[in-house]
């Protein structure tokens, strides 16, 4: 079996948000809506803060509430572990956006112009409106076309470019892998034997597929 | 933003699916047991049959592609949205020859759907894993009971427009089932309450609180006392029912307008560890927004 999940070494990460904009610049997505973004935690008080950059997203979940919950079956589990949207079931109801814990979706209706109405579309955005996108739940796909075409072309996810998801190849840290974690030699197999690391929300028992390593062991 | 933030997704069309479904559904119910009681109660089914038309009406109203609205039927297997969209198709037209055939056999197997769909109402929000406020499993009890109520309010409320109905409810058990429900439905906003009480982000906990008086007040205590004052007062037990009843359903109305719009905060988001920096150790976590530390 596969099961493909990310990992972000919060150790790494430097809040940069690169992999915000190279998710943007693959997926086109409408301003306002971030399929991978990054937080900002502060904790403690001054003099004893500390900060971390935590990177969210849709965390594939195991026993994925958003799949269940869905009426028609637009959100689906692949084999490989991906939850998946068919965007031509969906009806927009938004209850898979209720049932997500991780905020990872969101419904555009009218999309919003990254400079204001009175400036209208970028022609960038009117290159790729995805109209198909509109009034129905969206999310991040892990870029699963870059993921089907290199499996189909004998690339492995993870390690390949050319099949790893835009976020992971393009974090300047290194602080976001990708890879099949039902493979015991993968890449993220390996991460997770060696580092402590934790789910976020894990008492709700989704199976997260969004693992974060936060010590060495 | 880090800590949890209002739902914005579902606004007073989805609300208003949970306050006519309800409503609708709770008084098919209750009509259905009163008129084992011997109340003259299939009239009601038109209405209560109208009540759920109009709720799924306000849910397509505010779906996002609603000339796809017959998908909803295609996830039986694991999509309350889908069962509760199934029973509806079974109660509005048993609903509606209910009310035209006058049969209580046809009333009491309407009865059947209609607590489906209630109970799927029920279990919609309680499959919300995002939302804190709706995921509780207190949240089943308390929309069953409120829906009960709201049914048998609204029947309080029309009692009058059937000779006799009005005396046989409060001399037989009917009163009794009233004051049961209003009962029921207390202890199960406590239950709600309790179950929240150090598992829900900060600003739910406070919309509850603030909620808590009106529904402890006007929906709880109000329709206790003027039920009583009717079983004492006979000559005025139409207005009594009826003020009870305007109280049990405002009541339930509000309760579940305030659970779906203003008490639904996300999870938000939490870190069980903070990063070591340079050569530091890593620190603790956090969870803004939340009372106690989970």
């Amino acid at each position: 079996m596969t099961r493909y999940v990310m990992v972000a070494d919060i150790n790494r990460c430097v809040g940069c948000q690169t992999c915000t904009a190279a998710c943007k610049h693959t997926n086109a997505t409408a301003p306002g809506v971030q399929w991978r973004k990054v937080l900002d935690f502060e904790v403690g008080t001054y003099p004893d803060v500390r900060r971390a950059f935590i990177p969210v997203g849709c965390n594939h979940c195991l026993d994925a509430p958003c799949a269940d919950v869905c009426p028609t079956k637009a959100t689906y589990k692949r084999p490989d572990g991906i939850v998946s949207i068919d965007y031509d079931l969906c009806i927009g109801c938004a209850y898979c956006i209720q049932a997500c814990p991780y905020q990872a979706r969101d419904r555009v209706d009218i999309p919003n112009k990254a400079y204001g109405k009175q400036f209208g579309q970028m022609k960038h955005e009117q290159k790729v409106p995805h109209t198909e996108r509109r009034a129905v739940a969206q999310k991040c796909t892990f870029c699963v076309d870059r993921i089907d075409y290199g499996t189909a072309n004998g690339l492995t996810p993870g390690i390949d470019p050319d099949a790893t998801p835009a976020c992971a190849n393009s974090c300047i840290a290194n602080a976001l892998t990708f890879g099949d974690i039902d493979d015991p030699e993968s890449n993220v197999s390996k991460l997770l034997r060696t580092h402590e690391h934790f789910q976020m929300h894990a008492e709700l028992e989704t199976g997260s597929g969004f693992y974060y390593l936060w010590e060495r062991k | 933003m880090l800590g949890p933030t209002l739902q914005k997704r579902w606004d007073w069309r989805a609300a208003g699916n949970f306050i006519c479904g309800g409503t609708g559904s709770g008084l098919l119910v209750v009509a259905a047991l009163l008129s084992v009681l011997g109340l003259h109660t299939t009239g009601y089914a038109l209405l209560a049959s109208a009540f759920v038309a109009t709720g799924l009406g306000l849910v397509w109203l505010e779906i996002g592609r609603p000339l796809r609205s017959m998908n909803v039927f295609r996830n039986p297997a694991t999509s309350w949205m889908t069962r509760e969209g199934m029973v509806a198709m079974l109660l509005l037209p048993l609903g509606i020859l209910t009310f035209f055939t006058g049969s209580t056999s046809l009333l009491i197997l309407s009865a059947i759907p209609a607590a489906l769909f209630l109970y799927a109402q029920a279990r919609i929000l309680h499959m919300a894993k995002g939302i804190p406020a709706w995921r509780t499993n207190a949240i089943n009890p308390l929309i069953l009971t409120t829906g009960l109520t709201e049914g048998m309010g609204v029947l309080l409320m029309l009692v009058g427009l059937v000779q006799g109905d009005v005396a046989a409810l409060f001399s037989g058990y009917g009163w009794i089932i009233a004051l049961s429900l209003v009962f029921l439905r207390g202890v199960a906003w406590l239950n709600y309450r309790y179950s929240l009480s150090d598992n829900a982000p900060e600003q739910t906990l406070q919309v509850l609180e603030r909620a808590n008086i009106v529904i402890t007040l006007l929906g709880i205590a109000t329709p206790i006392v003027l039920l009583f004052l009717g079983k004492t007062y006979a000559v005025y037990q139409l207005p009594l029912a009826g003020a009870a009843g305007f109280f049990m359903v405002l009541c339930g109305w509000f309760c579940k307008y305030q659970i779906i719009i203003y008490a639904a905060y996300y999870q938000g988001f939490a870190i069980n560890h903070t990063p070591a920096r340079g050569g530091g150790k890593p620190g603790p976590g956090l969870k803004p927004g939340w009372r106690l530390p989970q």
